[in-house]
């Protein structure tokens, strides 16, 4: 998903790329305790006649549910922030909260957007600025990496008057 | 001007597929992962149909002709195992890697390399299997289900065997556990639970259903490897062990299992009959409640495989009227598929006439199980070809037919071409007849007492055996039809439109065809 929004704080622009989640993280939790628990009772039944080999098999699917649901979970939750202030352009990456930042000058920063033709191809749209690069909405599809260079481009060129006199 | 570098997510396969062979080994992308699978699928089908073949060969005529009894006996045991773990299930974790993502607007599985691994694990899994067949001793002989004390007394190939089962085990779960990541976290904004589509949730009860029983299993046939080679006595009654528990712990997991193998079918009937019927399907939330509720009675069944056991009369009388339960919900479903064609601008493309062969088939196939969950009567059918019968009309028409009718309704969606319509059709009709051929004189001799998971018979039966073996080789080459038309497919054909069927609904069909290598990053709205 993109977004545009303006910061509430400081009234730059922002462009907000993000996944989807469709579950809370409590309900996450819950559904990974429903489905142990079921896997627990049937393998402690099973080792009340006994035959406890079920159980450590059991434990292990749990953890691996849990862990793949919270992975899950995680991975949806990661979000680029792009931020065009005054002279720079603040790439704020990670999960739920900003882990990395990139920050560009406005002035020198181009977009390099790779648009194929083929289905089978999303393209990769890049900040750069001089030798360093950064490629920007690795979740879009080919149609959002369309619309991410739309807003791009109109953010840059709406705070540079040399790009808006030349458009 | 300063920079840190961006922690990139493992979402890793944005730029289409790699080229050659790269492309499948390291691949992260659902729809090459769900082809993956489908191939594996149709490849373990004609190992598992050739070792159906060498069975019925033998059986042709009564005495012993081409093979010793003890291959022959292998042969039983293994083309169970690859029909069952090499076959059915591969196809249907193929089908749901291809469809579920669209189906729910997700843009991939959930956990990408996860679904590789566990792709990959199933061929090593085979591999191992089927080497078993070659080793001294040769390959498991003691029936699928691999019970205790007789398949204790097999060759040291019975590890390899435990091994590649713990290793299909690992997949399956590594598979389910994907699927309800996906499902429940990766549904588009508006695709609520109750707005699925019916394979989503079909297959959402299976991942269940599996994550619930595969610790089972793992346990049970762990069990069997320490028995064998560490000196514990689970199964062993001379080291103070049980081997009825074993029969108990492996149906506790066997009949979910069988399950496993049908409520996916059950899901991609009802995409198919609604589209055909060009009228929307009938009765959703309760489509949605049998599905459940079948899953829920899975569990509680287990004994009625072992009646012939022993055990105390009150068992008997529960878990004969828990097995007739099951006919209820199961019943609410062919009554809902049947109320959605009433009245429907029916048409009979491929996909639809497997439906209707699924539906009228499957329902033989569930009414002899009726007469097995009768406990008196199944004492009396129990171990004979009446068994074998019964769940072989399930299980090929049923499963079967399901990821052949799947196949050809989705294969258009998948290549971008329309199939050849008239060898489809030819290709339904002639396994229609032959598999007929085939099972159906399997009930008659079953209730004449021929007794299954023997090479040699009584005269009396000989008839009858000629008649099926001459259907499972027509069933068996007719399957070739079936190759000729996906690969022409593949190649080339009449372009389908995005929509390809006129009644099609749901939003796998609101994507190009073929679909794009991914699709549905943009969640889609839904109304």
């Amino acid at each position: 998903m993109v977004v545009r929004q303006q910061n509430s704080v400081n009234g730059a622009t922002q462009i907000v790329v993000t996944g989807n989640r469709s579950m809370s993280w409590n309900a996450n939790v819950l559904l990974a305790a429903a489905l142990g628990a079921v896997s627990l009772l049937f393998g402690g039944g099973i080792a009340i006649f006994g035959l406890w080999l079920v159980l450590p098999f059991a434990g292990l699917e749990f953890l691996a549910v849990l862990y793949c649901l919270g992975r899950t979970y995680r991975k949806l939750g990661y979000t680029e922030v792009i931020s065009v202030r005054e002279s720079t352009l603040v790439v704020e990456s990670g999960f739920d909260s900003p882990q990395a930042s990139s920050e560009f000058s406005r002035h020198w920063t181009r977009i390099e957007f790779d648009d194929p033709e083929s289905l089978f191809e999303t393209g990769t749209l890049k900040l750069a600025c001089g030798r360093r690069s950064l490629e920007l909405g690795r979740l879009l599809s080919k149609t959002e990496k369309r619309q991410l260079n739309v807003e791009l481009q109109r953010c840059l060129g709406a705070e540079r008057p040399e790009l808006r006199l030349v458009s | 001007m300063s920079a840190a570098s961006a922690e990139h997510h493992d979402h890793d396969d944005h730029h289409g597929p790699a080229p050659g062979l790269t492309r499948w080994l390291y691949t992260t992308n659902h729809k090459d992962i769900g082809t993956l699978y489908l191939l594996f699928s149709l490849l373990m089908f004609f190992i598992g149909g050739g070792m159906a073949l060498i069975i019925r060969a033998e059986l042709f005529q009564p005495g012993l002709q081409l093979v010793d009894p003890l291959f022959f006996n292998s042969m039983t045991t293994m083309h169970a195992l690859v029909m069952i773990f090499g076959v059915v299930m591969p196809a249907f974790v193929g089908l749901a890697n291809w469809m579920i993502p669209m189906m729910i607007g997700a843009p991939d599985m959930a956990l990408p390399r996860l679904n590789n691994w566990s792709f990959w694990i199933m061929p090593f899994a085979f591999t191992l299997l089927l080497s078993t067949l070659f080793m001294e001793g040769g390959g498991p002989a003691g029936g699928w289900t691999l019970y205790a004390p007789l398949s204790l007394q097999g060759g040291d190939s019975f590890a390899f065997v435990i091994f590649s089962i713990h290793f299909m085990g690992i997949s399956s779960v590594m598979g389910s556990i994907n699927i309800v990541a996906t499902i429940f976290n990766m549904r588009a904004p508006g695709m609520t639970l109750m707005k699925m589509p019916l394979f989503v949730w079909t297959w959402l009860i299976t991942a269940f259903l599996l994550i619930a029983v595969m610790p089972v299993l793992a346990g049970a046939v762990t069990m069997l490897l320490t028995d064998r080679f560490f000196d514990t006595s689970f199964f062993s009654a001379a080291g103070g062990g049980d081997p009825v528990m074993y029969q108990h712990i492996f149906w506790f997991f066997g009949h979910p299992e069988v399950y496993i193998l049908i409520l996916p079918a059950f899901g991609i009937v009802s995409s198919i009959i609604p589209t055909f019927a060009r009228k929307p399907l009938f009765g959703y939330a309760s489509m949605v409640y049998a599905t459940a509720s079948i899953a829920f009675l899975s569990f509680i069944v287990w004994a009625h495989h072992m009646f012939t056991v022993g055990m105390p009369l009150a068992g008997e009388m529960f878990f004969m009227f828990a097995t007739m339960m099951i006919s209820v919900p199961t019943g609410v479903k062919v009554f809902n598929w049947i109320a959605t064609m009433w009245r429907g601008s029916m048409t009979f493309e491929t996909p639809m006439l497997f439906a209707v062969g699924f539906l009228v088939m499957f329902t033989i196939g569930g009414l002899s199980g009726l007469m097995l969950a009768i406990t008196p009567a199944d004492i009396q059918y129990h171990d004979t070809y009446f068994v074998v019968a019964h769940f072989h009309y399930v299980l090929v028409p049923g499963a079967i037919y399901s990821i052949m009718a799947a196949t050809y309704y989705w294969l258009p969606k998948w290549t971008g071409n329309m199939y050849d319509e008239k060898w489809g059709k030819i290709h339904f009709w002639v396994s229609t007849i032959f598999l007929n051929v085939l099972f159906f004189p399997m009930h008659f001799v079953g209730l004449a007492g021929m007794p299954r998971r023997i090479p040699d018979y009584s005269m009396q039966f000989a008839d009858w055996n000629a008649v099926a073996t001459i259907g499972a080789f027509g069933f068996g080459f007719s399957q070739l039809i079936f190759v000729y038309v996906v690969f022409k497919c593949m190649k080339g054909g009449e372009k389908a439109t995005d929509e390809v069927w006129e009644g099609a609904d749901g939003l796998e069909w609101t994507v190009p065809s073929p679909a794009p290598y991914h699709t549905f990053e943009t969640p889609p709205p839904i109304r």
